[in-house]
């Protein structure tokens, strides 16, 4: 039960950290064009379209470690999640767009989330309605991350026989309304209208019933991402808060000498062991039925010790980690949004309950 | 609480209730019922109807202009305004260095202070921690150096609560560098804040709402009249301010209030399935669990206040209302979220105003309101670290305990 990793892979992921703590501009315009060129983008590509096709292992592994780094969260609103749903298309656009990732050119958005306040969402009320040329787009769209910047959006529409499309969409076409927000914990994002937005007929990249489970399919693979991202965060608070401790002065010692945030500290630790094992498992299951599964339990473990760790990480780092000047209330707001975000605890329990 | 007051404390309440009804500005409480912050002159307009009906500093003795209310009418007053959305009131004059002054300063001290204290016309910060001085206050480094009729103070406090709307702050300074305990050479002194020298600056905080500061002092000259008591007892009279300030330690009204509001917001949201989230059985019982801790709380506050002598009373249990107000205060500010599911992770403080009507018809579940719960979930976290954090608290309650 361990990650299985070549060395050539883990001397990339080396590479990746090195870029990630020389350069700290966390803007979408400075980072993905930077961990483009490193190829982190070919890993969601399969071979076939010029990507690399990275496994359960690799994935698992660059996203602990852009997880750490505050890096991960466009990695996958904008390379990942979308590409997997490139892979479920057969369209020569969707292969087109796939080898486009491969090569570094960005960005796509996904707008897939609905104001409907839960996630993951049931329901696509958006509809695409077939006229002469092609189809009408009408519904609003929330929680789009990189809407505001995205040249493409991926938008997910309910068809007239009750399928839910897929269809690629200009970011400056007319009767496309996008309303720029302030996330939080997110670097940038948006809430867009589609007012009868006319698309042409190829602008439909897939189609599917919902009964087929393809959506529940995507939010395991979102979960796993997200899982991955949680842990490579938990590393950080951890490490960050022991090194507070230890340099923090308090009553004439250091705070690491006090035996009650010792015994803090090895909480958090036994608390990501944990998630870590649940995240690695779900990197290792092969087939489609034990990686939903291991998914959701994985997703479950990093919502509940990513909360706890975030927590104790403010907590031990007093009046200083409710700044911006540091990094834990960033990471802890960052820990707050995947704990909401593909299934919250208490959706996952209903899951697993049914 | 579902037990009730004696005759005389619910006839009170009842009156507070009418009284804070009849009187809060409307503009103010839709604020607060908004949870928007309130504007300075908000406060400031609040504590003079207050003061303009008696209510300016009700808990002082009668001879300084107060009611001399008992801590559990104080208590009642404080959990009125609350629920009724009225301006919290600012503690540092009022509460905190008014006693201070009342029993350590000098005759002309009450006399110019305690007045515009009451009316807020003077409006305290507090100035107790610094850099390298937070759960360990006594090592404190701000110095202030005798040069004629003046101190002349050098240092930088921090965590400096609305500092940027106070017009004095109170501080404790180190005047005996080579005193045998840190404690014994601290000083306590009340500063004007426009003497030449202090620099308040804000702190960037994640939730992004301008609260806390710093402030520096550069050779800030500080006649030696604005000392309180003796030199280098200062310790003593702040260890006797920690003592005021904690009737309603555990903020049980505001608590209350939000607590409604989140109950409120999760009739209107929608849950894992069509219907209501406030249907939903993990979040009923977690609702419920929150009801019976704020209800223990509200007792243990008032069983508290009113036994018979309550400054006598061991500060153990108002340790232990600091701790459980605390986390209480985080667990239903986590509920909201809770509440908010996903779009918790949109800052709608940023929309533009008249694209609100617009935007918020597409989400006839949400209100405007709700955008402050994740500032308020984060400013909460804040709870269980100031004010003696509850690793501190739970220091005390052992030491008094085993002595």
């Amino acid at each position: 039960m361990h990650l299985e990793l070549s060395d050539e892979f883990r001397s990339f992921t080396d590479s990746v950290s090195r870029y990630l703590s020389d350069h700290t501009d966390r803007s979408i315009a400075s980072l993905l064009p930077g961990l483009a060129n490193l190829g982190i983008f070919q890993l969601a590509v399969p071979e076939s379209v010029g990507g690399i096709g990275a496994g359960g292992s690799e994935i698992m592994t660059i996203m602990r470690v852009l997880g750490r780094s505050v890096a991960a969260e466009p990695i996958i609103n904008h390379v990942f999640l979308p590409a997997w749903l490139l892979c479920q298309s057969q369209s020569q656009r969707a292969r087109g767009l796939l080898a486009e990732i491969a090569q570094g050119q960005i960005p796509l958005a996904l707008a897939h989330d609905e104001p409907n306040g839960r996630h993951p969402i049931r329901k696509i009320a958006t509809t695409a309605v077939p006229d002469a040329t092609g189809y009408r787009l009408c519904g609003s769209k929330c929680c789009v991350i990189g809407g505001d910047i995205a040249q493409l959006l991926l938008v997910s529409a309910t068809l007239e026989n009750g399928d839910i499309g897929i269809f690629l969409v200009d970011g400056g076409i007319p009767g496309l309304v996008v309303i720029p927000l302030r996330p939080h914990g997110h670097s940038a994002m948006a809430h867009v209208r589609l007012d009868s937005v006319a698309v042409p007929p190829d602008s439909l990249l897939l189609r599917a019933a919902p009964s087929t489970g393809f959506f529940l399919r995507f939010d395991d693979h979102a979960r796993f991402l997200l899982a991955a991202e949680a842990i490579g965060i938990m590393d950080k608070l951890i490490d960050s808060t022991i090194e507070h401790l230890q340099t923090r002065v308090q009553f004439g010692r250091p705070l690491s000498q006090f035996q009650a945030l010792q015994h803090r500290i090895v909480d958090m630790v036994v608390q990501r062991s944990r998630a870590e094992a649940l995240a690695i498992q779900a990197a290792l299951c092969a087939s489609e039925e034990t990686f939903s599964r291991a998914s959701l339990y994985a997703k479950y473990y990093a919502n509940e010790a990513g909360k706890f760790i975030g927590r104790q990480a403010i907590q031990l780092h007093g009046g200083m980690g409710l700044t911006k000047e540091l990094e834990v209330g960033r990471l802890y707001k960052r820990l707050l949004a995947i704990s909401c975000l593909y299934g919250d605890s208490d959706y996952i329990l209903d899951v697993l309950v049914s | 609480m579902l037990c009730s007051l004696d005759a005389e404390h619910s006839r009170f309440r009842e009156e507070i209730r009418t009284f804070v009804s009849k009187h809060l500005p409307d503009d103010i409480r839709r604020r607060g019922e908004r949870g928007d912050p309130w504007k300075r002159d908000d406060y400031v307009r609040w504590q003079q109807i207050l003061h303009a009906h008696g209510f300016g500093a009700p808990a002082w003795p009668v001879e300084y202009g107060g009611k001399g209310w008992s801590p559990l009418k104080k208590f009642l007053f404080d959990t009125e305004c609350a629920l009724q959305n009225a301006p919290r009131e600012i503690p540092f004059g009022v509460n905190m260095v008014a006693p201070v002054i009342m029993k350590y300063g000098t005759e002309e001290q009450k006399k110019y202070y305690l007045p515009r204290i009451q009316t807020l016309e003077h409006w305290w910060a507090q100035g107790y921690s610094e850099p390298s001085a937070g759960s360990d206050l006594a090592s404190l480094r701000t110095s202030a150096v005798r040069d004629g009729d003046h101190y002349v103070i050098n240092g930088q406090k921090v965590w400096t609560t609305l500092a940027h709307f106070a017009t004095h702050i109170f501080c404790l300074v180190r005047t005996d560098p080579n005193a045998a305990r840190p404690q014994a050479g601290i000083s306590f002194v009340l500063i004007d804040m426009s003497t030449p020298g202090i620099t308040v600056r804000p702190i960037h905080t994640i939730d992004d709402e301008h609260e806390l500061n710093e402030v520096w002092f550069d050779n800030v000259r500080v006649p030696v009249g604005n000392r309180i008591g003796e030199e280098n007892k200062g310790w003593t009279y702040a260890k006797y301010l920690l003592q005021h300030e904690r009737a309603d330690i555990a903020r049980v009204g505001r608590a209350r209030a939000l607590l409604s509001r989140v109950k409120a917001a999760s009739e209107r949201y929608p849950g894992y399935d069509e219907r209501p989230y406030s249907s939903n059985g993990s979040f009923r019982r977690r609702l419920e669990r929150v009801e019976i801790k704020l209800n223990a709380l509200e007792v243990m506050n008032i069983q508290l206040l009113s036994s018979r002598d309550v400054a006598s009373t061991n500060p153990m249990y108002f340790s232990i209302l600091k701790i459980v107000g605390s986390e209480l205060h985080q667990e239903i500010s986590e509920l909201a979220l809770q509440v908010l599911g996903a779009s918790q992770i949109e800052d709608l403080r940023g929309l533009p105003q008249e694209r609100e009507s617009d935007f918020y018809a597409e989400r006839p579940f949400q209100n405007p309101a709700d955008k402050t719960f994740m500032p308020i979930y984060l400013n909460n976290l804040k709870t269980t670290i100031y004010g003696g954090s509850t690793e501190i608290q739970k220091n005390i309650i052992f030491k008094m305990l085993t002595s």
